[in-house]
């Protein structure tokens, strides 16, 4: 310790020109003002960004020339058997010659800030910083201490010419671009991007001045006074402890983008694809954003580059987009037969500029695609366009659309009407495919959220829910708008879910503050009863397990806003009553907001969630459960 | 017409003998050798200097001598081969057994921007006792200002500073590399009145590389030669100087001599030269009882024989004399 601050001190006497340069830099910020008349708040700023300006310039130049000279400039000088004639140690040698020139540096801004400060009483430029004055000044500390070993580096190369330096160059160019590489994958998957690029930067950054660290006292300690020798053990140290950080990046990577579907930690989403078992999952795996296609008979599973994944309703075909990163475009189509097992994801070539909105056909043939509102319509596998239309001017309308047959894609439009959450009237137009003809069919009266609508299997029907002032539930031609029937008008309700079933009929989930119930309707939506489930709480309804036979999760609230854990119960929606079977299952997907279920008794409307967020396999009518997918599946 | 010829050197100055190594020494050298890339600095050299001791280590320009010493003193990893110091490995325990030693380096190294009072200041915080007065002293003695940066003196006056640096801890050993390289001969004398002041005061041992051989002769007690990076002689000096002499002699035909070159065959002739009034030989073997004999050889007239200097016997052994015609070897 004693030579530690022999040699830092006698780096500081001997560099103490610097305090003295940097005491003249200190007083021309106070001259800047005088460059043109300013209010004092306006001078304040101008003195304070020229100190700012000042400090960063000096002390980067101070730790660049020290950088250089520290160690290279006294080995290409023959100055360093001074200090390796006597009792240092490298160890302190090395410590000592660089935290004085750290110091030195920082200490030049200080001085240049100081005067600065006191005359106004803090830096204009820097109130309000994010991280506050201790973090900028630690990230300043850190870009001083990497501009100096980086210039260390760079002197030793260049002092001693030797033909190392082409395998320095070569394995600079090397390490980096397996590390941008490796980046980009990463970058495609990570949940925030710009959040992931600063996080690698910082960490280059460290893993950068760790090695550069290493490196420099290698050269010290091993090449002592021969510059060639300190050359080698500086690039042998850094570009293997780079490159070895490299390696782990790049295995890091390789073990995130491996994740198989067991790997997710937080379930975003899981919605049945078809009714064969095929499961859309989406959410994070090993730090990363990972959307899976996870076949449930087979537990075969893709990774898709998350985001909705569309089926068609014979279940036969998926399609998907995939962004250059998880929340930018552009966003090229994928597709996938799913009936053909060893099928991988096609790329019929066809790219986005916004995330758009998917639709297939029902047989699979045909995708439509909503895109800044375009419509365009695909053959799927040869992505060859088959018409294409502007059906809205975002962001004023929004719109969603669905194939009513091969040949004709009908299309649902609102528009945003101020900043008041209702719609004015929806517009319901037809996109005839063969003929590229739009053509308005019907129109609705001002209803809420377009999403808040469920269109039934064949197209035909769709209930809207609108609760505002009271709710009204109605039952309407999707054609035309035309109510066919008002299946629920009164008091503001909590829950209000519907479900077309696979006989046509209907059925409505609903609660208040007391209880919570279904509600059973006809096909042309006259009532048929109301079976109770529980008191207040929330209903899920789920796939019908067997025809006639709803599986519902009731989520009973508890005191404090918490809530209970779900029970799943079977409603027979002939017999109108409802059983538990389960606790702790919800029913798999959203799909109660805007499609269709799975058919009655398939391997899909088998599928729950547990709470853990596990996919279970469940066979009420045998009360068998098994476990899918989860953590200990599949690893 | 001159005509010069070199003996093959003795085999015993082809490499000298690995010395068989004290436990005591107070530095060593094992079999050590030093690379730069394709060139060899100094190759395979052994030997070991004892307390007390004063060893020079002679060499010319090239010969391996500074290589050599960055090496005994830690400064740099031999190719091949260990340098030892107080017992200690000089590469691992550099930092621990530098507190011992003073060292004067070929080139002046100290940062030029400090002052001899400065780099006193910085040393004395390096060593266990350091001698302050001492180096006050010394730097009056030699008229050196205290305050002037290192960078702004004379070579003369920077040798004088470390000198005065490298003493005042005191050292069990001195390391001189070539300390007055350079320097004119005031200077010089100045430089080797104060190390012998020393030598006399604590009797320091010390190893010395140096061209000034007229001034080390005095002093040292064992000489080693480095030729072309081998170490082709390690011996105590009287014993050098003992058994090199010079014999100058005239060769005459005879009735019964018929050849000449054989003559010398009892001695180890390391430098024969033949000129116009007869024979000057270097030998390395030089004894009374074989001299005699020498002189009663049939034809041999006028023998006679000198003592050599260590500069002569420096030449004789290191030298690379320039090929005159008519050289034979």
């Amino acid at each position: 310790m004693k030579t530690f601050f022999a040699v830092a001190r006698r780096e500081v006497v001997e560099k103490k020109f610097v305090f003295a340069a940097a005491a003249v830099a200190s007083l021309i910020p106070f001259a800047v003002p005088l460059v043109r008349s300013m209010s004092a708040a306006s001078a304040r700023e101008a003195r304070g960004f020229a100190a700012l300006l000042f400090a960063t310039t000096v002390s980067n130049g101070v730790a660049l020339a020290l950088g250089a000279s520290i160690f290279a400039g006294d080995l290409a000088n023959r100055r360093s058997g001074f200090y390796f004639s006597r009792p240092i140690s490298a160890a302190a040698l090395w410590a000592g010659k660089l935290a004085a020139a750290l110091a030195i540096a920082l200490a030049s801004v200080a001085i240049i800030l100081i005067p600065t400060f006191l005359a106004d009483r803090g830096l204009a430029p820097l109130r309000g910083v994010e991280g506050g004055a201790a973090g900028a000044a630690l990230a300043f500390t850190g870009s001083l201490l990497f501009v100096l070993l980086a210039a260390n580096a760079a002197s030793l190369i260049v002092r001693s010419r030797s033909s190392i330096a082409v395998a320095d160059l070569a394995a600079l160019t090397a390490i980096g671009f397996a590390a941008a590489a490796v980046t980009a994958r990463l970058w495609r998957v990570m949940p925030d991007p710009p959040l992931f690029l600063r996080t690698v930067l910082l960490g280059s950054g460290l893993a950068v001045i760790a090695a550069f660290l290493a490196g420099s006292y290698r050269a010290l300690a091993a090449g002592r006074t021969d510059l060639y020798a300190a050359h080698r053990a500086f690039s042998a140290t850094a570009w293997s402890l780079l490159g070895g950080a490299a390696v782990l990046f790049a295995a890091w990577a390789a073990w995130v983008l491996a994740a198989p579907p067991s790997s997710l930690d937080s379930l975003s989403g899981a919605l049945p694809l078809g009714s064969a078992g095929w499961v859309s999952l989406d959410g994070r795996a090993r730090s990363a954003r990972a959307g899976f296609l996870y076949d449930s008979r087979s537990s075969r599973f893709l990774r898709t580059g998350g985001g909705p994944i569309v089926a068609s309703e014979d279940g036969s075909v998926a399609a998907w987009v995939e962004g250059e990163t998880a929340v930018q475009g552009p966003w090229h189509l994928r597709t996938l037969r799913l009936e053909d097992r060893g099928a991988v994801p096609a790329d019929p070539k066809i790219s986005f500029r916004s995330r758009p909105e998917l639709f297939l056909s029902s047989d699979g043939d045909r995708l439509g695609a909503i895109d800044f509102g375009l419509l365009s319509i695909f053959e799927v596998f040869s992505g060859r366009s088959l018409g294409s239309v502007r059906i809205a001017v975002p962001p004023r309308d929004v719109a969603s659309a669905r194939f009513v047959g091969p040949g004709t894609v009908r299309i649902f439009r609102s528009s945003i009407a101020g900043v008041t959450a209702l719609r004015p009237d929806m517009q319901i137009l037809e996109y005839d495919v063969a003929g590229r003809t739009l053509a308005q069919a019907g129109a609705t009266e001002s209803l809420p959220y377009w999403g808040m609508m469920l269109i039934n299997r064949a197209g035909d029907r769709f209930v809207s829910s609108r609760t505002f002032a009271g709710t009204r539930i109605t039952l309407r031609d999707a054609r035309t708008g035309a109510v066919l029937a008002t299946l629920r008008q009164g008091p503001p309700l909590r829950s209000t879910l519907s479900r077309f079933l696979s006989d046509g009929r209907l059925v409505l989930a609903l609660g208040d503050n007391s209880a919570s119930w279904l509600e059973v309707f006809s096909p042309s939506g006259e009532k048929e009863r109301r079976i109770e489930i529980g008191g207040s709480g929330r209903l899920r309804p789920g796939p019908e397990v067997a025809a006639g036979r709803l599986a519902v999760a009731w989520i009973r609230d508890l005191p404090g806003g918490r809530q209970a854990k779900p029970v799943l119960e079977i409603a027979d929606l002939d017999r109108g009553t409802a059983a538990p079977v389960a606790d702790g299952l919800v029913p798999i997907g959203d799909w109660w907001w805007s499609r269709e279920g799975p058919a009655p008794g398939s391997e899909a409307s088998k599928l729950f969630l547990d709470e853990r967020g596990e996919v279970v396999r469940f066979d009420p009518p045998t009360g068998q459960k098994k476990v899918v997918l989860g953590a200990d599946t599949n690893r | 017409m001159t005509t010069t010829t070199t003996a093959s050197l003795a085999p015993g100055f082809e490499s000298a003998p690995a010395p068989a190594m004290s436990k005591e020494a107070i530095l060593e050298a094992r079999g050590i050798t030093v690379r730069y890339g394709r060139a060899t600095a100094c190759e395979n050299v052994s030997f070991s200097v004892a307390p007390g001791e004063i060893y020079a280590l002679l060499g010319r320009n090239g010969a391996g001598k500074s290589s050599l010493v960055r090496c005994l003193l830690g400064e740099q990893k031999a190719t091949r081969g260990e340098a030892r110091l107080f017992g200690l490995d000089s590469w691992k325990a550099r930092a621990r057994t530098l507190a011992r030693v003073g060292v004067v380096p070929e080139e002046p190294d100290a940062p030029p921007a400090m002052s001899a009072s400065q780099i006193a200041d910085f040393c004395c915080r390096l060593y266990p006792s350091w001698d302050g007065a001492s180096v006050e002293r010394r730097l009056s003695r030699f008229g050196v200002p205290a305050e002037v940066p290192f960078g702004r003196l004379s070579k003369g006056q920077k040798g004088q500073v470390l000198l005065a640096m490298a003493l005042a801890p005191a050292p069990e050993l001195l390391v001189l590399d070539d300390p007055t390289l350079g320097l004119d001969v005031v200077a010089r004398r100045a430089f080797w009145d104060e190390f012998l002041e020393d030598l006399a005061d604590r009797g320091t041992t010390a190893l010395v590389t140096t061209h000034d051989l007229a001034a080390i002769e005095g002093i040292a007690t064992r000489v080693g030669i480095l030729k072309a990076g081998r170490l082709v002689l390690d011996e105590e000096v009287e014993a050098l100087k003992g058994r090199f002499r010079r014999i100058r002699y005239a060769n005459r035909m005879t009735e019964t001599r018929t050849a000449f070159g054989s003559e010398l065959d009892a001695f180890e002739a390391v430098r024969v030269r033949v000129r116009g009034w007869g024979i000057d030989a270097v030998v390395s073997n030089w004894s009374e009882g074989e001299f005699e004999r020498f002189r009663q050889i049939d034809g041999v007239e006028g023998a006679e024989t000198a003592a050599l200097t260590l500069e002569e016997i420096f030449v004789a052994v290191a030298g690379e004399p320039a090929l005159a015609e008519g050289e034979a070897r």
